[in-house]
């Protein structure tokens, strides 16, 4: 049975485990990739994930379905998120890979993508981990939420506490540091031929 | 900011339109003249152009692939109901969320127990074992895990252990005993002991026989190296007094021939005379 968040977590506040754990296997990695994205770094993201869900666990009961399950609980992720940063009073620092084992890469390729396209990619991707990290956090956060998780910018507005014109500047900005950064450090990549991704416009 | 045309647009040049025109995010009448705007100015094309270009290569960062299968054990989420439930009844989860360290939280069934726990087992296995076995020896019933457990967590010391003995024999010796078996028991242990001397004295003196025989093995071991070292010594010093013998008897011959020739050198001259 394919439930709806909503279903599982009223289930869930009925005292059905597994219910809760399918809302947590449902939502495990956005979640992960979204601390790992404004922290980081691999392990604390973990920690920062699978606290999300305790907590999120623990404030069941508190939980009256104002707002959507994911919301709210990106809003938890958040918010540890934003702890853990206070806590190290630094920017997230990249961890790139030092060894790249080349049957990791075949293995981790597309159909369609050759390894020569994996490697610039993975590069790119090093190049675009480290032009985040310079991105002031609340920059950064609304790149996030919107690149990789597509909220909107309303929900980006709610989730971070401010007004939805603010939040176009921050992305707008963000992405006006993102772009200078990756002209100047990106490697050449097959796959940005196409310019911009069409996306209805 | 790119140069602005004649006849400009409200959206030209503004951040928020372009964001919004480039996530096709907003009111769609709000999207349309953003749209109508776009196709007319060319620094606006190239603006959303390069944004767009931008987000094609953010696509190309993804997270470590890690292995994450959370989920909440049974045992975990009984423990934790509770603690939600006494907690949350007007909170609203960013305020409930924003305390600590999610590390320091970590879940309390992962977590080893403190070290005065341990320590309390520990003391109470070990005095119930103790209580055990001296109620064992003396047959009268004792309380050991209300006496042990009166200790708390604090450190047992050996005094405290010999003021729990006594207390158990006092509490034996209290106790009503038949007699006859108490008897029995003694003459057992009488004759017990003696066994236990007579073992005793038996292996003292096998031990003392032992060592006096390594004891004479091991003089008679060091008499014959002292021996073999002495010999080894007087045939160096032997060896080395010939060689001194034998270079002065050497010199002594060179001496004398050179004397010799000398006596015969002073003849030959004498008879040219």
């Amino acid at each position: 049975m394919n439930w709806t968040d909503e279903e599982l977590v009223a289930r869930s506040r009925s005292g059905d485990l597994e219910s809760f754990n399918q809302l947590i296997l449902r939502w495990e990695r956005p979640i992960y990739a979204l601390a790992y994205r404004v922290i980081g770094q691999e392990e604390d993201a973990r920690d920062v994930a699978q606290e999300t869900f305790l907590r999120a666990f623990r404030a069941l009961p508190g939980f009256k379905g104002e707002a959507k399950f994911s919301s709210w609980i990106y809003r938890i992720a958040l918010n540890l998120c934003r702890d853990w940063i206070r806590r190290k009073r630094r920017t997230p620092v990249s961890q790139l890979p030092e060894d790249v084992d080349l049957d990791d890469l075949v293995a981790e390729r597309g159909p369609t993508e050759s390894v020569e396209d994996l490697v610039a990619r993975r590069e790119l991707s090093a190049v675009v981990e480290e032009a985040m990290a310079i991105l002031p956090e609340e920059q950064r956060t609304a790149v996030i939420l919107k690149e990789y998780h597509g909220m909107t910018f309303q929900e980006i507005a709610e989730l971070q506490g401010v007004p939805l014109s603010t939040v176009k500047t921050r992305l707008y900005q963000g992405l006006s540091v993102l772009r200078k950064h990756l002209q100047e450090r990106s490697p050449p990549l097959p796959m940005r031929a196409g310019a911009m991704r069409a996306r209805g416009h | 900011m790119h140069k602005v045309p004649e006849n400009r647009s409200p959206y030209c040049g503004d951040p928020g339109a372009l964001v919004s025109y480039l996530y096709n995010d907003g009111k769609p009448e709000e999207l349309a003249a953003i749209a109508a705007h776009v196709q007319e100015c060319e620094p606006c094309t190239r603006e959303l152009a390069a944004l767009g270009d931008t987000r094609e290569q953010l696509t190309a960062w993804a997270p470590p692939n890690a292995e994450l299968g959370f989920s909440l054990p049974h045992e975990a989420a009984v423990a934790e109901a509770p603690t939600a439930l006494s907690q949350l009844s007007s909170q609203t989860p960013d305020t409930s969320i924003h305390t600590a360290n999610p590390m320091a939280n970590t879940v309390w069934w992962r977590q080893a127990a403190p070290v005065w726990m341990q320590a309390v087992a520990a003391t109470l296995v070990f005095g119930a074992g103790l209580a055990v076995g001296v109620t064992g020896r003396g047959g009268a019933p004792t309380p050991p895990a209300t006496t042990v457990a009166s200790s708390e967590a604090a450190p047992v010391t050996r005094d405290e252990l010999a003021a729990l003995e006594q207390r158990l024999r006092e509490l034996a010796g209290r106790a009503p005993a038949p007699v006859a078996p108490v008897q029995t028991a003694q003459t057992r242990d009488g004759a017990r002991d003696e066994e236990l001397l007579k073992r005793m004295s038996a292996l003292i003196g096998d031990s003392e026989e032992r060592q006096r025989s390594e004891l004479a093995l091991r003089t008679a071991q060091v008499l014959r190296d002292f021996e073999i070292q002495r010999k080894v010594d007087l045939a160096t010093m032997q060896q080395a007094v010939g060689q001194i013998q034998g270079a002065t008897g050497a010199e002594l011959r060179q001496t004398r021939e050179l004397y010799n020739r000398l006596m015969d050198n002073v003849s030959q001259r004498e008879g040219v005379r």
